[in-house]
Order: structure tokens, then sequence, then C-alpha cells
């Protein structure tokens, strides 16, 4: 064991310190932007303004609300897809014929372009009005797949034996349910739920695709202003993005059960 | 046993998110209308104004080609209330029946505009779409930047740009060939396959050198990204509002003109609160605000008047008329049309 | 009975749940648009029901191609590149020990749950004539003029180096963290120095996760769209741009889906080089060590 902690190699140390360093320096840039007068300009001087605009512009408020909730509810309808199909699988899981294999695959696998595009043309075909629910369907029916490894790992994991012995020692089954069973398989789906959520919440290409006219999301947003150049408020979204997931990620890490989770991205 | 229970669980978490789904997306907040437009007509204040006046909210949303507003529509995009079409636009879509009728009766405003704009050549009555404001395609330079003898600008300013790297073209096809066409005394319309192979090959050229393709470009004027525009008069003239070192010209070879209107696409299901948007700008004193505030050339006749002397009498927003005569309006090009986009991808591939 | 889990009944049911609802909204819509690349489009832009071939006889003239191949070619070169950049960092990250491992991981872990869309804007901003590079050099006096990187072919290379590096770090430091530390001992017990324990004993026993790692920042890569529209200019086409304009601007559905086709078949050929390279197992397993 104390072998394998010999130095690191000063040259993978460096590139590991130079890698991180150049993750970050956008990142900073945009922070760093949020606070400058002229936020093309290092020495143009502090300021909060461009913050405080975002606060009092409305029209960024409702994409942030609509992501939410097309985040939430595609990851509540993955994990429901995804884990009937664990729990349906998990016995054959390693003779599946390659036919399933790969349909279980395929959504993981194709291209974002050509997802949204051919499940725009799915609904265009069947004269489904382009909107919410398209958008939170279309992202559930790539995040399901996802979902679907999470929740086979866990189940395989879950020991069948623990059951037994909590039925010998007398255990009623809804005991066994709610003490035995569901506490296993259930940080299972809370990691799935919680990759669905942030896949969604991260989706571009498929909700260009597939929100039609009506509905804009966060990304959506973000993208549009990009194109038209209003930087500033831009700089000050950036920001609270930013604060955003390092807060989700401390908080996820400094839990034991859900640090797994994060680790898989 | 447990798995019962598990699949019961599941069963219950589907139908309830399904429910939400189903809720959520009946219930589509308070209806508003949904607005596509350029980037840079509507400011925030102006529309504030239309809510507080009316109590219809306005969901506002940009396109940055004709083109992509087409696809936009054919491709399901059903939510638009209100779409802004430039002339040629309005007459292909209108000849595939993507625009709903007008009714003249909850348009009394349209008495305002000027005669020329009532018939114009792609909807003579008004029956699909009525002129917002109109504009021409020129070129926008930063003479703090760029030295340039202001009297005999040409398209060669852009298309053979000594600041290359600086120097940006519409990401438009239609405008970019005129462009290219109007270098070679042509006109924007032709259907000449010869001369269009030949502007083709112009644009190949040019596009390994330029910076980009953009249809934004006033931003990356003001952060000086460029130098070199190829650009809507109403973009340019923004620009020259905040940096007076940015120019305008329409070169000597020609340019085109055109109008953006409103129109209603056929899926709108708020075709009457619409209706109220178009007239409450076809308005002497709200349209006055929005075309004095994004500097807009209007083709409303009373507006006009009442505007103040720098705007009325800008060159950049209201050519003088020997510069008229060499300004062209983009016409339907037929079965030419399917070849162009075929060179434009081809283009930009 | 007597296990949670194995009543075998009501299995196929719920399975066919979720095999159901993948073959609705991902195979079915994936044949859509397969068989919309046999049709024609008419001079209107509309679909005619009419078979035919010509959408990929167009599809594999000259000047696509190119694009095909420059697709192919960035997406290699910058999957290299995030193998070169991403093996030391994730080896890095895998031997340290205690907080300092935490933290790298931490570190590595807020730019990955950052917005995409904002990281390309990031680079955006970073990389213009007044971005904060340029500044700099400018500044310094290191560079006359402002280098030229956005907005060119090196631009949408760096924002797919930038982007999926995260993407490949992730799956090599998981493989290399279910490495058994035993396996290393074993060979400097054996009296190898260490960089034949890493070639000899590390490498062969991750290049599968490895590869499966890299695969899966290779296709997404293949299917770009956002980083060579906003990071190239609107110049530097991909596949994907190409793709997506023939739906959004030029109003030609069946062309697009022939590229769409197009893209399918390379990600088939991608898909069968590396089932030929490893057994299916290993590639399950690899998948699951990937990105699950």
């Amino acid at each position: 064991m104390e072998l394998t902690m010999r130095k690191a190699n000063p040259f993978v140390a460096t590139i590991f310190f130079i890698a991180i360093f150049l993750l970050y320096t956008p990142l900073f840039y945009l922070i760093l932007q949020t606070f400058l007068n002229n936020p093309y300009d290092l020495k143009s001087g502090f300021t909060f303004r461009w913050l405080l605009k975002l606060f009092h512009s409305p029209s960024l408020l409702e994409p942030l609300m609509n992501s939410l909730e097309i985040g939430v509810l595609s990851a509540s309808l993955a994990v429901t897809v995804g884990t009937f199909g664990a729990l349906g699988l998990f016995e054959f899981s390693a003779l599946l014929p390659t036919t399933i294999q790969s349909l279980i695959m395929l959504p993981i696998l194709l291209p974002e372009v050509i997802t949204g595009l051919s499940l725009l043309l799915f609904f265009l075909l069947l004269h489904i009005e382009l909107g919410f629910a398209t958008v939170v369907v279309a992202h559930a029916s790539f995040s399901a797949s996802f979902v679907y490894f999470i929740m086979l790992e866990q189940l395989k994991k879950l020991d069948p034996q623990m059951a037994e012995v909590a039925q010998d020692l007398g255990a009623k089954p809804h005991q066994i349910f709610w003490k035995v069973t569901l506490p296993n398989i259930l940080p299972g789906m809370m990691g799935g739920w919680l990759l669905a959520f942030t896949l969604s919440f991260d989706d571009f290409l498929i909700s260009f695709f597939t929100s039609g006219a009506g509905l804009t999301t966060l990304p959506l947003k973000i993208y549009s202003l990009m194109r038209i150049g209003v930087t500033p408020e831009l700089n000050g979204l950036s920001f609270l993005m930013i604060c955003i997931s390092t807060f989700l990620v401390l908080l996820l890490v400094s839990k034991e059960q859900s640090r797994k989770w994060v680790l898989r991205g | 046993m447990g798995l019962k229970r598990i699949i019961g669980l599941l069963i219950f978490l589907g139908l309830a998110t399904a429910c939400l789904i189903y809720l959520r997306s009946k219930n589509t907040i308070p209806p508003r209308l949904r607005i596509s437009t350029w980037s840079n007509y509507f400011p925030d204040s102006v529309i504030q104004d239309f809510t507080s006046k009316t109590g219809i909210k306005v969901e506002l949303s940009y396109i940055s080609s004709n083109e992509e507003l087409f696809a936009k529509l054919k491709a399901g995009a059903t939510g638009l209330d209100i779409v802004q079409p430039s002339d040629y636009m309005v007459r292909q879509m209108k000849s595939l029946s993507m625009l709903s009728k007008l009714d003249p009766t909850l348009l009394p405003n349209l008495i305002h505009l000027d005669d020329y704009y009532r018939h114009l050549s792609y909807d003579l009555k008004n029956e699909y779409s009525v002129p917002f404001t109109w504009g021409t395609s020129g070129i926008a330079v930063n003479t703090a930047k760029v030295q340039l003898n202001e009297t005999e600008v040409s398209w060669e300013l852009l298309l053979n740009s000594s600041y290359p790297r600086q120097t940006s073209l519409l990401d438009d096809m239609r405008e970019v060939f005129s462009a290219v066409l109007f270098l070679n005394h042509l006109s924007p319309n032709t259907r000449d396959l010869d001369n269009l192979v030949k502007a083709k090959q112009q644009i190949s050229q040019i596009k390994n050198h330029v910076l980009m393709f953009n249809s934004e470009s006033k931003p990356l004027l003001l952060k000086e990204e460029v130098y070199i525009a190829h650009i809507f008069s109403s973009d340019a003239v923004q620009a020259q509002a905040e940096n007076p070192a940015i120019r305008y010209f329409i070169p000597r070879e020609g340019g085109l003109i055109w109008t953006d209107n409103f129109a209603i696409p056929v899926s709108s299901q708020h075709k009457l609160q619409a209706h109220t948007f178009i007239n409450y700008f076809l308005s002497p004193e709200h349209a006055l605000e929005t075309v004095r505030q994004s500097h807009l050339a209007t083709p409303n006749r009373e507006v006009k008047d009442l505007l103040p002397l720098e705007e009325k009498n800008n060159p950049n927003i209201y050519p003088p008329k020997e510069v008229f005569k060499k300004l062209f309006f983009l016409e339907d090009i037929g079965d030419t049309l399917p070849l162009m986009n075929r060179m434009w991808t081809e283009l930009k591939s | 009975m007597n296990t949670p889990l194995k009543s075998s009944k009501p299995i196929p049911l719920t399975a066919l749940v979720f095999i159901g609802w993948l073959f609705l909204m991902t195979f079915i819509p994936f044949l859509i648009i397969l068989g919309m690349s046999f049709l024609e489009r008419t001079p209107l832009g509309t679909i005619s029901f009419h078979l035919s071939f010509n959408n990929y006889l167009r599809s594999f003239q000259y000047i696509y191609i190119k694009v095909l191949l420059k697709t192919v070619w960035l997406a290699l070169v910058a999957t290299l590149s995030c193998l070169a950049i991403g093996f030391p960092v994730a080896y890095y990250l895998a031997r340290s020990r205690g907080w300092l491992k935490q933290l790298g991981l931490v570190l590595l872990f807020i730019p990955f749950w950052t917005n995409f869309i904002l990281r390309v804007y990031g680079l955006v901003s970073l990389l213009g004539n007044h971005g904060l590079i340029n500044q700099l050099l400018l500044e310094w006096g290191l560079i006359k003029t402002p280098l030229e990187i956005l907005y060119t072919r090196t631009g949408v290379y760096l924002g797919l180096l930038y982007n999926y590096l995260p993407f490949l770090v992730v799956p090599i430091f998981s493989s290399l963290e279910k490495l058994d530390p035993a396996l290393r001992e074993a060979g400097f017990d054996l009296g190898a120095n260490r960089i034949q324990v890493f070639w000899k004993v590390v490498v062969p026993n991750i290049k599968e996760g490895v590869f499966v790692g890299s695969l899966f920042v290779f296709i997404p890569m293949l299917g770009e769209y956002v980083i060579p529209d906003l990071l190239g200019g609107a110049k530097e086409a991909f596949l994907g741009n190409v793709m997506v304009s023939q739906f959004f601007v030029m109003q030609d559905w069946p062309f697009g889906s022939a590229i769409a086709g197009m893209l399918s078949l390379l990600l088939l050929i991608t898909l069968w080089i590396q089932t030929r390279w490893s057994r299916i197992g290993g590639f399950r397993n690899g998948i699951d060590n990937a990105k699950s």
C-alpha cells in the first residue's frame, strides 16, 4: 500500500496544474468581466452594475424556471423508465441479445444533432405541438439509458441475502421493503435522477430542435444573448451560474453518499 | 414482495410526472404574445409600455436571417404570433399559405402609412403584411482605423478588404450574393447561372480571408473586433450613435433596399392581440418612440413628420434621391433559389 | 420469493416499458430521419415522396467529403490531444491521496458541471482580438498585432479540447482507480522500474477503459454543432453544421437527413473498429466506466 504512495512524477504534476489552470482561465475571466466597467478593458475599474442589472431583467428568470421545471420532470420520467428497465433486465443483463443491447446504447451513442433532429421529425410527423412537453420527453428519451446503467450497477451490488436474513429475523415484507430494499436502491435512483437532471439542465441542442418557438430554456437564452452580443448581462449570468455549479459540486462532494455519483459525472 | 412495491412506487412516480408534464404544458403561463423579430428593433422600454397600456404580455425572440425564420415556421415553430419577414420573404410565405390574412378593421392606424408602402409589389393591398420599417444594406467602416475616400466607396472595400481579419460579411445568402453581383455590375436578382457560378467562386475566395460570417455585427464593430462590416443600415446607424467614428456607406455600384414587416403566421393562437400589437405600433405616437430610439427608417408618414431634424435628415437612415435610384429590392428568383441554396451550402462547407 | 428481486414473473413486463420507450423515442425517430434521406425536396422546399438516392449521391461529392474528412480529422486530433493532456491529469489524481485528491476532484468537477454554452462563451471572450490573451500579450509587448485564434480552425480545435477534456479525464481516472495496487507492487517486487511497470502493468489493464472513454469523446465531437458555429465564425462547418443548416436555413430536409445518414455511417465504422479492437465484454465494461 505504502509503495504506491511514492511521489508523483513532477512532470505529471506540472501538467495537472497547468491543465487545471487552463480549465479555469475562461471561467475566471467571465467572472472578472462581470465586475469590470468595460468588460473588454482590464483597467476600466470595478463595478457591480452588471450583476445588479441581471436581477432587474425578468427575461432571464423565466428561462431559468423553464430549465428547472424541465430538468425535474424529465429526470423523474427518466428515472421511472430507466429503473423499470434495470429491474426487468437486471438478471439477463449479461446475456441480452445484441439488438436489445444496441437499442439501449443508441441514445447514448447517437450524436445529439441526430437525436434532436430525428425527434423533431418524429414530433412533426405525429402533429405534436412543440413546446414544454416535447422538450421534457426528448430529454428523458436519452437520459433514461444513463439511468438504466446506473441502476444496473446499483442492483448488482444489492445482496439478496440481506432480505433473506431480514426475513429469517422475522421482518414483515413491508418492513423488508422499507428497511432493506428501498434504502439499497434509493442511492442509485437519486444518482440517476441527479445525472438526468444535469444532462437536461445542460442540454442545448436537443432543446434547440424540440422547443419550437414558444419555449426558452436557459442554455437557449444564453446562446441567443451571445449571438446578438448582449454581453454585460450575460457576464452577470455567467457569474451566477458558475457560483451555482461550484456550490452544487461542493454540496455533493461533502456528502459521502453522493460523492460517488458526482464522480460518475 | 419487494419488487411489487418498487414497481408500484415507480408507477406512482411515472404517473405523477406524466400528470405534471401534462398540466404544465396545458397551462402555458398567462397568455402572451410571442414575437419573432430582429435583434435591434424594439427597445425594452417600448415593450414594457405596450404591456402596461394593453395588459398584453410580450416575449421577443430573435432571428438572424429571413431563411431562418422561414425554416423555423416550417419546422413546427407553432408558438409565434407575429413574425417580421422582409419583402421577398413575405412573398414566399404568402405563396405557401404560411401567413394569415390580416383584418383591416382591426388596423385602423394603417391610414398613417405613406402611400408608397401601402402598395408594395409583394403585397399590394397589405392583405398579409404591414411594413414596420425599411432600410438598406451596405458597409459600415470604423473610420478611426481605416483610411478611405468617402466619396468613392465601392463593394471592393468590403469584398477586397485591406483589413481582411477585421472584416465580416452578413451570414445571409441573398445579401452576400447581392454584394458580389453588385460588384460585378449585375442585378442582385439575376437568374443567370454563369454569373452566379462566377459569384460563388468569388465568395469562396473572399471567405478564406475575412474574419467571419455574422449578421449581428453591431457589437463586433463596437468592440472593434471588426473595422469593416457588411451590415444593415439600422445596425450601422445604431453603432454610429455609440461610436461616431463608425460610418455607413451605400457603395457606388448600388445596394439593397428592404422592408421588414409585421405578419401573423397561420398557427398563431392570439390573432386578436397580434392585431392590437401591430395597430399599436402603427399609431404615430407609439411608433415615434421606437423609431427614434432605434434610429429606424419609418414608412409612417406622420411619424416622419414628427421626427427630430437630425433623424429626418440623416442620409444613412433616409438616403437622398440620387442614391435611391441605385437601390434594389430582392425578388423571388424562383427555380434559381434551390441552386443558390446549394451553392451557399457548398460555400459554407 | 424469498429474495426481494428474484420473483421472475413480472420481469419481462417491466423491461418492456423501458424497451418500448427506447423503441418509440429513439429507434423510430432514427428510422424516420433515415427514411427522410431517401425522399426528395421540391423547389418550394416541401418534401415529395419520391424514392431516390440523389441525396446520398450528392453527399458523396468532393465538397461534402471534404467536410467529413475535416470533421473526422479535427475530432481525432482533439481526442488525441485530450488524451495526451487528460492522461497525466487523471494519473496524477489517481496517485494522489487525502485532501489533495479531494481538492483535485472538486477542481475538475466544477468546470464539468458548468453549463456547456457558458464554457464556450468563456472561450469566445478569452480568445477574441480584445480578449484577455491578446490584451495581455499586446500589453507585454510580446506581439504587435492580435493573435488570430477566434473564428479560425484553431479556435474550433481549442474549443473541442477545452470542452471535452474533463469528459475524458473522468473515465481514465475511474479505470486507474479500479486498478489493483497489488499489481503494481508485484511489478516492483519483480524488479521492474517505474517506466516498465507503467507500460507493462498499468497500460494493459486500463487501455480498454481509456479507449472507450476516448470513443465517448470522439463520437460527440463528430456531431458537434455549437463549437464550430460559435468559435469558427460560421466558416468552419462540421457535418453537424451542414446538417442543421439544411433543416433550419436551406429547407432541404432530405439532404440534411442524408448527412445524418452519413454521420451515422461514420459512427458505425467507429464502433466496428472498436469492437474489432476489443471483445464485447470489455466494451460493456468500459461503457460502465466511461459514462453511465
